[in-house]
């Protein structure tokens, strides 16, 4: 049979038995290797963007944890500086308390020895002034007690004299 | 650049240009010895460039080309799988960065053109792709043969013979009808027979492109007097330029159809 264009069976088929070769060993000396290099690197940037991610997350629920930790700390921290501060001002408030109580205590004991000397002072002053005036009136009825026996001596010595 | 080295550079290119001017002008014409309409039908037909293949059959020079083109692929892929992928590092050096891009070009489409079967038809893909391209680029280096007439004649791109060109376009469709079969069972197989036009179309595109090609060629090269600067223009960016055009077109109708054919069926409810 005469096909137009020159167009041959036999060639057709040694055509494909030829690309057929060329196709079978392209794929096992360049396609399947390449292609296994490249799918086993994409494989394993894969894998380690996914363990990156996962080391992402783990970090980040880490960090969402250390917040908590952080606020709850800060938060028993706020806690504890108030009660704190509420211990340290009741006891600021003892103290002064204690120390008012003290000072009126020691006002009233200075008071009261102040008192107690003063009435020490003006008894013992009072007993001096009566002392010096017991003195005093001894010593004048002492002196009057001598003039009158000088007197009377004078007056009998006078008498007898007569 | 310096401006030195540019001048001299002008200089040289100029003279070049005026040598090949003043060359085609006065060259004479060489007495034919066939007109062009025969130049021309022999690039297309083949009935007098005919080459014996060891002796057994007359074939064309194209099937000469393609066993030739395989011939050198096989042992640059060998020497590649042997002398370089081994050294496969995790960045890749420049011939890697070839290697990678030339396999991840057709993977590529045969992952976006049929994105549920496409381990086959990206190795598919890769060989028809890389036979085109080196096919078509095979031309420019002028291996000679002798025919059985005696005379001697550069081989051509292998597709610019027609059982070459449906040899691939047959193949292809076939590939397509097949997979639809083995994927989609009847479905598929009546999605592949839809497309019954596929083989020819293809065979015939690609004859055609390349054929345009070895014509242009042919027709420059017919007259002395142009085959001095113009061929660097015609035969090499042509060539280069219908290479890449015939590997994207043939690879992306193929991976179209197939993605296509091998798409998963969903039947219908019926209400």
């Amino acid at each position: 049979m005469n096909i137009p264009l020159n167009i041959d069976w036999r060639q057709i088929l040694l055509h494909l038995f030829n690309f057929g070769i060329l196709a079978g060993g392209l794929w096992l000396l360049l396609y399947k290797p390449v292609k296994a290099f490249m799918d086993d690197r994409a494989r394993q940037y894969e894998e380690r963007e996914a363990e990156a991610e996962k080391r992402i997350s783990e970090a980040e629920e880490l960090r969402k944890s250390y917040e908590e930790k952080l606020a709850s700390a800060e938060k028993e921290a706020r806690l504890k500086l108030s009660e704190s501060a509420k211990a340290a001002d009741d006891a600021a408030r003892e103290t002064i308390e204690e120390a008012k109580h003290m000072a009126e205590q020691l006002l009233t004991d200075t008071r009261r020895k102040a008192e107690e000397e003063r009435k020490e002072l003006l008894d013992d002053a009072q007993h001096e002034v009566i002392q010096l005036a017991s003195d005093a009136v001894r010593k004048l009825l002492v002196e009057q007690e001598e003039a009158y026996d000088s007197f009377a001596a004078s007056f009998k010595d006078g008498t007898d004299n007569e | 650049m310096p401006k030195q080295k540019r001048k001299w550079f002008y200089l040289i290119v100029g003279g070049f240009l005026l040598i090949c001017l003043l060359g085609s002008i006065l060259v004479g014409e060489r007495p034919k010895a066939e007109s062009i309409q025969e130049v021309m039908r022999d690039a297309v037909l083949h009935e007098s460039g005919r080459i014996s293949l060891f002796g057994l059959l007359e074939v064309n020079p194209g099937l000469i080309s393609a066993f030739v083109v395989t011939g050198i692929l096989l042992l640059l892929a060998a020497l590649l799988r042997i002398f370089v992928i081994p050294r496969f590092r995790r960045v890749p050096g420049k011939l890697q960065l070839l290697l990678e891009t030339w396999v991840s070009f057709f993977a590529d489409m045969a992952r976006t053109n049929s994105p549920h079967h496409n381990a086959f038809l990206g190795a598919y893909l890769f060989v028809a792709g890389s036979y085109i391209f080196f096919g078509t680029v095979f031309e420019l280096f002028g291996l000679q043969a002798v025919t059985l007439a005696g005379h001697s004649i550069s081989l051509p791109a292998p597709l610019s013979d027609i059982n070459g060109a449906i040899a691939l376009g047959c193949l292809s469709y076939l590939v397509i009808l097949l997979s639809g079969i083995v994927v989609n069972k009847l479905h598929g197989a009546v999605s592949g027979l839809k497309e019954f036009s596929l083989p020819i179309s293809m065979s015939f595109r690609l004859f055609g492109a390349l054929l345009s090609g070895l014509l242009v060629t042919e027709l420059v090269y017919y007259s002395i007097r142009l085959s001095f600067l113009l061929p660097v223009a015609v035969g090499v960016l042509f060539t280069l330029l219908h290479a890449v055009i015939q590997t994207y077109v043939l690879t992306t109708l193929t991976s179209i159809f197939f993605g296509e054919v091998t798409e998963p069926h969903i039947k219908k409810s019926k209400r």
